[in-house]
C-alpha cells in the first residue's frame, strides 16, 4: 500500500453564529492514495464542501471553527502549518475546482490573466511567458481560439467553457491532488458529460489523484475507484465503488441507491428517502440517520454505531450492517 | 456602452442647463445690486444709469436672452465688484480650490482604502470597531463647527498653526483636515462594505486556492472589485466637496472659488456669481463624464453590454 496523499482524520468543524452551533463535520475520516479517484457522495448539507474547504484552509473563522482532528497532505500536518506555507502548496500540489465557475472567476480580470496568475504567484513564469502558458492551457482544456479567448472575461463564456477555464487553472502547475466540488452541477446535462470526460482525461494523463464531490451516483460509478458516503457531517460508509454500490453496508447508502434510477434496477419502483436531512444544530442521538431509517431499532436511537469492517477494504458505521448487506 | 455614456452625458447636460436657469433667476431674487454699489444718497439719475449700464432695468427674461447670447460668445460679463471680466476672477480662484480639494480628495481616498480594507479583513475586530466609530464621527461631524473648533485649538490656543490665509504647509493642514473629514469618514464605510463583500466572494476563495498571497488577494482581487462601488461614491464625494470648499474657504480665508462665490452672492455681484456657477457646473459635468469613463474602464461587464 502506498502512503495516502491526503488523510483526513476525525475532522470536526462547527459554525457558531447567533448562539447556535452548527456541527458541519463530526469526525470526518477519509483518505486517498496517489493517482486514485475518490468520490464523496451525500445529500445537500451533509458537509462535503465544508470538509473540502477545511482541507484547502478556506474556512472563515468566525463563524467556522475546526474543533478537532487532523489533515495530512503528503504526510505534512496541514492545519498546523503556517498559512503562507500552505498557500504555497495550494495551486502547485493541491488544487480545487468549484461548483459555480461564474462567481468563482474574478469578473474584472481576463481569464488569461487569472490562469497566468498561477505561474506568477508560484514564481514559475512571468509576463509573456506566463501568458503564453495560459493560452496553452486554454487549448488543452478544449477552448477554441485560445489566444483570443484568453483576453476575454468570465461573463463572455458559456457555463461549460467557464468550467473549462476553472479546470485549466487547477491543472496549470500539475498538482498531485485535485478536489472537484460538484464541478458539473451548474451545467446542462450534455455539457456535464463533456466536463467529466475532460477531467478524467486530464487526471489520467498525469496520474493525478482526484476527489470528486458529487450527488450523481452515475458519475461515481463511472469514474471513481473509491467512494465515501457522507451523512450529517460523518463519513458513514467507504470502500471501493464497485463493492459499495453493488451491495451497500450502511442503511443510508442503501436508501440513497433505492432513491435514484439505476440501470440494474430497471422496472423497480423508486423509493425516495423519507424525511429530511437533520438540522446540524440538533443532530439526533445515537445514529444520526435513525429517524429516517427502516432498519432503526432502540440501539440506533441510543448508541452511536461502531465502525464495522464490512469486508477488509470497506467500513460502514451502522448497527445493522448485516441486515442491510443481506437486504441489498 | 456608447449609449450608456451618451445617456449619462445627456442627463448631465440637461441638469447643467436647468442649473444655469435656476441660478440666473434666483440670484436676482436676492435684491437689487444698485443699493450695494452706489452710495445711499445717490441720485435717481445715477441709479438709473447704473441699472441701465448693467441691463438690470430690463425684464429678467430679456436679461437672460442677452446673457445667453453673451455666453455663446464666450463672454460671462464684468464683475460689478472688481470691474474686471468675471471669468478672469473665476479662473484665478480655481487653481487654489483645485489644489485644496485635490489634495484632500487624494488623501482621503488613499487613507480610506487602507483603513477600510484593514477593517474589512477582520470584521468585528478591534481595528474594525475603532475605525467604524471614528469614520462615523468623521462622516457626521458638521464641518463649520470642526473648522472653528480647529482654529480655536490649534491656532488660537496652541498657536501651532496659522488661523487663516494661504501659504506654506502649516496653512494647508487645518483646511485640508476639515475638508477631508466627511469624505474620509464616508469612504471608509463604503470601502469597508465593498471589501467585506469582495473578501467573502467565491473568486477570493479561488484566488486563495490557487496559492495567491494574502496581500494580492486583498489589494488585487478584492480591491479591484471593490473599486467599482468606491469610484461611484468617490465621484459623488468629489462633487460634494464643492460644498465643503465653500465653508472651509470662507472660514479659513482661502482665496478659492468657494470664497469667491460667497463673497459675490453677498455683494450681489451677479455676473461673478453666474460665472462661478457656470464654471463649477461645467467642471462637475466633465468630472461626471470622467467618472463614467473610469467606471466603464473598470467594469468589463459594462464595457461589453
Ligand atoms: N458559513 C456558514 N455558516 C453557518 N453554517 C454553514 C456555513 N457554511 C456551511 N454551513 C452548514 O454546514 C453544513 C454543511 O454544508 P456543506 O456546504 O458542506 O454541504 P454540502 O454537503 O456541500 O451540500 P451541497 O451538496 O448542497 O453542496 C450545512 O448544513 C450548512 O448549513
Ligand atoms: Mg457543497
Amino acid at each position: 500500500m502506498p502512503d495516502p496523499i491526503l488523510e483526513i482524520d476525525d475532522l470536526r468543524i462547527e459554525f457558531r453564529s447567533g448562539g447556535e452551533i452548527v456541527h458541519a463535520a463530526n469526525g470526518v475520516s477519509f483518505q486517498i492514495n496517489p493517482g486514485e479517484t475518490a468520490a464523496i457522495l451525500g445529500e445537500s448539507g451533509s458537509g462535503k464542501s465544508v470538509t473540502a474547504a477545511a482541507v484547502m484552509r478556506l474556512l472563515q473563522s468566525p463563524p467556522a471553527f475546526i474543533t478537532g482532528g487532523a489533515v495530512r497532505f503528503k504526510g505534512q500536518d496541514v492545519l498546523g502549518m503556517p498559512i503562507a506555507k500552505w498557500r504555497d502548496y495550494c495551486g502547485r500540489e493541491i488544487a480545487m475546482v468549484f461548483q459555480d465557475a461564474l462567481t468563482s472567476l474574478n469578473p474584472v480580470f481576463s481569464v488569461g490573466w487569472q490562469i497566468a496568475e498561477l505561474f506568477r504567484a508560484h514564481g514559475v513564469a512571468f509576463g509573456r511567458d506566463a501568458n503564453a502558458r495560459a493560452v496553452d492551457l486554454l487549448n488543452r482544456v478544449g477552448i477554441p481560439d485560445p489566444a483570443l479567448r484568453a483576453k476575454d472575461y468570465a461573463h463572455q463564456f458559456s457555463g461549460g467553457m467557464r468550467q473549462r477555464v476553472m479546470i485549466a487553472m487547477a491543472i496549470a502547475l500539475g498538482p498531485d491532488l485535485l478536489i472537484a466540488d460538484e464541478p458539473t452541477t451548474a451545467l446542462d446535462v450534455t455539457v456535464q458529460a463533456q466536463i467529466m470526460e475532460l477531467l478524467e482525461e486530464l487526471r489520467a494523463e498525469s496520474n493525478m489523484a482526484m476527489i470528486l464531490i458529487t450527488h450523481d451516483l452515475g458519475v461515481v460509478a463511472d469514474v471513481a475507484d473509491n467512494v465515501a458516503v457522507m451523512y450529517a457531517g460523518r463519513v458513514v460508509e467507504r470502500g471501493p465503488v464497485s463493492e459499495v454500490l453493488a451491495r451497500p453496508g450502511h442503511a443510508y447508502t442503501l436508501a440513497l441507491l433505492d432513491s435514484v434510477p439505476r440501470a440494474n434496477s430497471l422496472g423497480q419502483h423508486l423509493k425516495p428517502i423519507i424525511g429530511s436531512p437533520p438540522d446540524l444544530a440538533r443532530i439526533p442521538k445515537g445514529c444520526a440517520f435513525h429517524p429516517r431509517c427502516r432498519f432503526a431499532t432502540d440501539l440506533c436511537r441510543n448508541e452511536e454505531p461502531p465502525s464495522v469492517a464490512v469486508t477488509p477494504r470497506r467500513i460502514a458505521e451502522c448497527h445493522h450492517v448485516e441486515a442491510v448487506f443481506n437486504d441489498s | 456602452m456608447a449609449s450608456f455614456l451618451g445617456r449619462r452625458a445627456l442627463h448631465s447636460a440637461i441638469a447643467l442647463i436647468g442649473l444655469i436657469l435656476a441660478v440666473f433667476f434666483l440670484v436676482r431674487l436676492t435684491g437689487d445690486p444698485t443699493d450695494l454699489y452706489l452710495p445711499i444718497d445717490a441720485s435717481l439719475e445715477t441709479r438709473k444709469e447704473f441699472a441701465h449700464k448693467h441691463g438690470f432695468d430690463r425684464p429678467s427674461a430679456e436679461q437672460f436672452l442677452v446673457f445667453l447670447k453673451d455666453v455663446s460668445n464666450g463672454d460671462l460679463g464684468y464683475s460689478l465688484r472688481k470691474q474686471r471680466p468675471a471669468m478672469e476672477l473665476v479662473l484665478e480662484a480655481y487653481p487654489t480650490t483645485l489644489a485644496l480639494a485635490g489634495v484632500a480628495m487624494v488623501l482621503s481616498i488613499t487613507l480610506a482604502i487602507i483603513v477600510g480594507a484593514i477593517a474589512a479583513y477582520k470584521p468585528g475586530g478591534v481595528f474594525d470597531r475603532i475605525s467604524s466609530m471614528a469614520s462615523l464621527a468623521g462622516a457626521s461631524a458638521p464641518d463649520f463647527w470642526i473648522a472653528i473648533t480647529g482654529i480655536l485649538i490649534f491656532a488660537v490656543t496652541l498657536r501651532w498653526l496659522p488661523t487663516s490665509g494661504v501659504g506654506d504647509l502649516p496653512y494647508w493642514i487645518l483646511p485640508i483636515g476639515v475638508l477631508m473629514l466627511r469624505p474620509f469618514g464616508l469612504m471608509v464605510q463604503v470601502v469597508r462594505a465593498a471589501m467585506l463583500g469582495a473578501l467573502s466572494s467565491a473568486y477570493v476563495k479561488t484566488a486563495r486556492a490557487k496559492g495567491v498571497g494574502e496581500t494580492a488577494v486583498i489589494f488585487v482581487h478584492a480591491l479591484r472589485n471593490a473599486c467599482l462601488s468606491i469610484v461611484t461614491v468617490a465621484g459623488d464625494l468629489t462633487v460634494g466637496m464643492i460644498n465643503g470648499a465653500v465653508i472651509v474657504e470662507t472660514v479659513f480665508g482661502w482665496p478659492g472659488v468657494g470664497k469667491l462665490m460667497i463673497d459675490s452672492v453677498m455683494q450681489r455681484d451677479f455676473p461673478t456669481v453666474q460665472a462661478t456657477i457656470m464654471v463649477t457646473a461645467t467642471a462637475i459635468f466633465l468630472l461626471n463624464i470622467a467618472i463614467d469613463f473610469l467606471y466603464v474602464a473598470l467594469d468589463p461587464r459594462i464595457r461589453h453590454q
